[in-house]
């Protein structure tokens, strides 16, 4: 237990002596988090309509106005030419053309009158129409925010987006951190070590135990600055640690296995900001499960950030489908182990 | 002249048979051309015209032309890492010869490589984008000579490779994502849009789109004018600032 805990004390005392780089490995989650609130508050669901007036009328202009007072909804009265190309472009979601005047209680068939456009997907066409049938008979706007959700859905939540997020950037620290025992390899520290009379196995659970405290202490740090800057999240403080014991286990086991797998320091960590990146994308941090095709969603199950991603789920909601994600996670981080362990017997030492 | 004619066809033969700007030119933006176009699917859903494929290729191609200036500085330090330096210091050709063909002969295999990526994304996914083609292939013509011509300016300017690729790779990336190049960003607000005029790609991009679903080519127009502009602007001070010892 002493030699572990040597070897836990003598590797962050190495990473303390470039005080700089210690506070930078240290602030990465924060900055991680902040990026991930950004994030999600561009992606608040929100539709943005371009109105095209090919003609001016009293009945059009009513129209307009309470599209305009409807909640949820960004008008923007264009006289664009370049209508698709906006709308390919992102600017607009969809865009209505007032093709026809009529008066009120007139316009029986909606199609001779508008014309409706997106490129993303047939709903939102089908909700701009029913907006329109709703004002040609009343007079008061709706409030479209809940409709819009369910449009838009699958937009991840602020914790999901966060724990997502860190996962990504935690997987690629904790590669750089187990990778000390690769350039302990490199440097002949370790074979030191072999000819004390002590074992590879101490070592190897010194350097993990000092992966799993470090990556931890960078995840509180970056919750508790959360936490001060005011940017409320809806799961609680006390939760958020305690799930982070988790995470931070999948997250160190996962970066120790990659460790392992290499002989040298620079290929761990190219191959960890890889991997993290594309388990990112397939994982739906980046792209939303639900708008994945299918063959990328079957993927996706494979991945720990889909499962870090429904862990954060079950935390806010409590509820579990059929399979219980934090059992998932547990049970990566066993197969993690298991693989780095027969990794590390398959390397042999050999002695210079 | 005749001078120019032969380092001309050497340069052609040589970027033809060139590793990097195979890769970079036809590999890479192919292969990012179906990740993200298999990943966005479900993103371009509403109008069959415009698939996730057709969105990626107009946007990607581009960016990847742009990108060239990297593989191109190399080009411009050929001499150099051939240790050809001192031959070309003795031979009686002038600067702009040596200059002007590196510049050219980059620009056509680059295109070259782009049609060719047109014509693989035509066969293999179905893009086509019709009677645009041809305004298509010239605003790759220019984009890649301005490329070209900023590419061989900064190769003999900075005598660092990890500098030049270290500067670049950072304002193309972010000049990429102002312009949609990884997603349409035009839903981020009227900042983020104001912010995303000072990229080339905005324009580019818009033009692009703009000529093939909207049949106008007024920015096209603008964009094809103002990078061949910039790149015979650059293309001078290349010749300008040129020294045949720059090779040693």
């Amino acid at each position: 237990m002493r030699v572990i805990f040597l070897v836990f004390v003598s590797n962050f005392k190495r990473a303390l002596s470039s005080k700089k780089k210690f506070v930078i490995n240290l602030l990465i989650p924060v900055i991680t988090i902040i990026l991930a609130m950004f994030v999600n508050y561009i992606s608040t669901p929100s539709l943005n309509l371009g109105i095209v007036k090919n003609v001016d009328f009293q009945e059009g202009n009513r129209i307009i106005s309470l599209l305009e007072n409807t909640k949820g909804i960004k008008v923007t009265i264009t006289d664009d030419k370049l209508i698709k190309t906006e709308t390919i472009l992102g600017k607009y979601d969809g865009v209505i053309t007032l093709n026809r005047s009529f008066k009120k209680n007139k316009a029986k068939e909606i199609d001779n009158y508008f014309s409706f456009y997106n490129v993303k997907d047939t709903k939102t066409n089908d909700m701009m129409k029913k907006l329109v049938e709703i004002y040609l008979v009343s007079n008061k706007p709706i409030n479209m925010e809940s409709a819009i959700s369910e449009i838009q859905s699958g937009t991840l939540s602020k914790e999901e987006r966060i724990m997502s997020f860190l996962a990504t950037v935690l997987l690629i620290t904790t590669v750089v951190n187990a990778a000390v025992m690769l350039r302990d390899r490199e440097e002949n520290t370790f074979y030191r070590f072999m000819y004390s009379p002590n074992k590879k196995f101490k070592y190897i659970l010194g350097n993990i135990l000092y992966n799993y405290v470090f990556s931890y202490i960078q995840l509180v740090i970056a919750i508790t600055i959360t936490n001060i800057l005011g940017m409320r999240l809806e799961t609680s403080f006390g939760i958020l640690l305690c799930y982070g014991l988790l995470l931070t286990l999948l997250m160190t086991t996962f970066g120790t296995f990659i460790a392992c797998i290499f002989n040298k320091e620079l290929y761990a960590n190219l191959f960890a900001a890889a991997i993290s990146l594309i388990l990112s994308l397939i994982g739906g941090t980046f792209i939303i499960y639900d708008k994945m095709p299918k063959g990328l969603q079957l993927l996706s199950t494979f991945t720990p950030n889909r499962w870090i991603i429904k862990s954060v789920q079950y935390l806010e909601k409590g509820t579990v489908s059929n399979v219980n994600p934090m059992i998932v996670l547990v049970i990566f981080s066993v197969i993690f182990s298991i693989a780095a362990a027969f990794m590390n017997v398959m390397k042999k030492v050999e002695f210079k | 002249m005749n001078g120019f004619i032969k380092l001309m066809a050497y340069g052609l033969q040589r970027r033809i048979k060139d590793f990097f700007i195979i890769i970079y030119s036809v590999v890479f933006p192919l292969l990012e051309i179906l990740l993200l176009g298999y990943l966005a699917t479900n993103f371009f859903k509403g109008d069959s015209a415009i698939t996730s494929n057709h969105y990626y290729t107009l946007v990607l191609l581009p960016f990847y032309l742009l990108t060239s200036v990297i593989t191109v500085a190399y080009v411009a330090k050929d001499e150099s890492l051939r240790k050809t330096a001192y031959r070309f210091i003795i031979a009686p050709i002038d600067n702009g010869a040596i200059v002007l063909s590196k510049v050219l002969s980059c620009t056509i295999v680059i295109w070259l490589c782009s049609a060719v990526n047109l014509l693989i994304v035509r066969v293999l996914l179905g893009v086509s984008f019709g009677s645009s083609t041809p305004i298509i292939l010239l605003m790759f013509f220019t984009e890649t000579f301005m490329a070209s011509a900023i590419g061989i300016y900064l190769g003999i300017c900075i005598k660092n490779f990890g500098t030049i690729k270290g500067i670049l790779n950072i304002p193309l990336t972010i000049f990429g994502l102002l312009g949609g190049t990884f997603f349409p960003a035009g839903s981020l607000g009227d900042t983020f849009e104001k912010i995303s005029y000072i990229s080339p790609f905005t324009w580019i991009n818009k033009g692009l789109i703009a000529a093939v679903y909207d049949n106008d080519i007024t920015i096209l127009i603008y964009s094809i004018v103002v990078t061949l502009v910039i790149a015979i602007v650059f293309s001078v001070l290349s010749v300008i600032s040129f020294k045949k010892e720059a090779f040693l």
